[in-house]
């Protein structure tokens, strides 16, 4: 059973639709992203979720109901949005006491995770004095305070140095994966949703463009590609007559590799064989996958068609 | 701890750590308030203005601390975190009703309190703390103060920046005005009964303003925020 769900949602602001017809859920401990580019829908689909927003069609369930109307449920997730959600001018400590004592977590509590986060030595610094990043790491320890069931991160690691970004992923793979949450995560930033994301949806203009698991959409449903890298001298014009010869089709050499696809039927050992056979070394050969990044090109390409 | 003190400590540290606004509360409290009840016993027109000032002050104190607890919240984002939370929309209001009116009515009552002592010690104009002034500052002044700060409260929630900058100080000036109109027809002291109308009023105020903040539109909130 799907900890929250999305069936058929949409939404307008007048006659503006920001999103139509989406449907997703996520189940007990995984990890999902949501990817677009900006007015997308990621947002509006968070707060959709959270009841911040009403749907203008469709549902945004969270354990089976709205949160809007279910202060009870709405203590079983965590939410990290844009802002971290802190008043700048009391310290970080008295920042999570607040939330702490919303959800009955304790003090202990508070400093080990603040601890974890390499925030104790600034526990009693008012917020407004810390750096974005830190305020970020605050706000993660914050929605993570009371080992809610589902956490929404909404673009946790956007506006921070390449440095920042790794410490929050760190810290969001720490965190939230350890105690078992289910993690719905916006972002831009492809090699988040690939590091935390079991599944992903490719949201474009407010539609889906893609949805599924992130191996099965980097594999694609087309031919598959296959990779071989030559021995060092070998002739490439010649292995790639020998591999069309053997039945591949769409062969490109990038750098030292031989990329092609393999048509339905035939064996990677065949093509082996056969550059073998004529003499070409073969020092690697695999399949290939395609990167997340060429997949939401892709979908966007789609959408945009 | 029940949700509203919990959000009520919290508005109450905010306060007390914004010094500025503390100040500025302290100084018009001085001055707006603590001066006039001075001078009117001092020059011997009688306690009459102890009635209308105290709340007056309350009322305007009220409005300083409701732009840092309600509209500041909205402008920097916070609030949609704080939606998000267990919070029910009347807890979140009340709690945020009950800092700011309890650190407003105090200080109007400190300022109140030492212009009478000022009053009798330097002026020799003792004001006995008859049982209706009691209930007039202990009671009415912070109900007073407590409808002024829900009521700006509720508009802060439901209306963007510009429109809040608008109306927020008309508001004010509409309840001040008000007040004034009711001592201008009371005739300075008011009697006992005239004062347990007051109470009752506000108190029924109050519920009713507490009912409305549980008919906000969540959605109303996050599409008027920054």
């Amino acid at each position: 059973m799907p900890l929250i769900e999305a069936r058929g949602l949409a939404k307008a602001f007048g006659s503006r639709h920001v999103l139509e017809e989406v449907s997703l859920s996520v189940g007990a401990g995984e990890g999902f992203g949501l990817l677009g580019p900006n007015g997308a829908g990621k947002t509006t689909t968070m707060r959709l979720f959270l009841g911040l927003l009403r749907p203008s069609a469709g549902e945004a369930l969270g354990f089976s109901a709205p949160l809007a109307d279910r202060p009870d449920l709405r203590r079983r997730v965590g939410v990290l949005l844009e802002q971290s959600g802190m008043a700048d001018r009391l310290t970080a400590r008295e920042n999570l006491g607040f939330y702490g004592a919303l959800h009955g977590v304790g003090r202990e509590t508070i400093d080990d995770r603040l601890a974890h986060a390499g925030l104790l030595e600034r526990a009693d610094d008012r917020v407004g004095t810390f750096s974005t990043g830190m305020k970020r790491r605050l706000g993660l320890v914050r929605a993570t305070l009371h080992d809610p069931e589902v956490l929404f991160l909404d673009e946790p690691s956007s506006g921070l140095d390449p440095a920042a970004q790794a410490e929050i992923r760190d810290l969001i793979t720490s965190l939230a994966r350890q105690s078992g949450a289910a993690v719905l995560i916006n972002s831009h930033h492809l090699d988040e949703i690939e590091r935390i994301g079991d599944r992903v949806a490719i949201l474009d203009k407010g539609r889906l463009a893609a949805l599924g698991a992130v191996e099965a959409l980097r594999r694609g449903t087309g031919p598959r590609r296959y990779g071989i890298r030559l021995a060092p001298g070998a002739d490439f014009a010649q292995a790639e007559r020998v591999l069309r010869d053997a039945g591949a089709a769409e062969i490109a050499r990038e750098e030292d590799e031989l990329v092609l696809s393999l048509p339905p039927g035939l064996a990677p050992a065949a093509l082996l064989g056969a550059l073998v056979g004529a003499g070409i070394g073969v020092e690697e050969a695999r399949y290939r996958t395609r990167s997340l990044e060429e997949v939401y090109l892709q979908a966007m390409g789609r959408a945009a068609a | 701890m029940n949700p509203i003190l919990i959000v009520a400590r919290r508005e109450l540290l905010a306060l007390v750590r914004a010094r500025s606004v503390i100040a500025a509360g302290v100084l018009v409290g001085l001055v707006v308030g603590g001066m006039p009840i001075f001078t009117a016993l001092a020059t011997g027109r009688g306690p009459g203005g102890l009635y209308l000032q105290a709340p007056v002050l309350g009322i305007f104190l009220g409005y300083l601390f409701a732009q840092q607890a309600f509209l500041r919240e909205k402008q920097d984002g916070t609030i949609e975190t704080v939606l998000a939370s267990p919070l029910t929309l009347p807890s979140l209001w009340a709690g945020k009703v009950v800092g700011c009116a309890s650190g407003a009515a105090l200080i109007s009552l400190l300022c109140t309190g030492g212009a009478l002592a000022a009053a009798a010690l330097v002026a020799h104009v003792p004001v006995p703390l008859s049982p209706e002034l009691a209930v007039h500052l202990f009671v009415l002044v912070p109900l007073v103060t407590a409808v002024a700060v829900g009521l700006l409260g509720l508009v802060q929630l439901l209306l963007g920046l510009r429109e809040n900058q608008l109306l927020n100080l008309g508001l004010v000036m509409g309840l001040i005005a008000l007040l004034s109109i009711g001592q201008v027809i009371v005739g300075g002291v008011p009697s006992p009964e005239v004062e347990l109308a007051a109470v009752l009023a506000m108190a029924v105020l109050l519920a009713l303003l507490y009912r409305l903040a549980g008919r906000v539109d969540r959605e109303r909130i996050v599409r008027t925020i920054g």
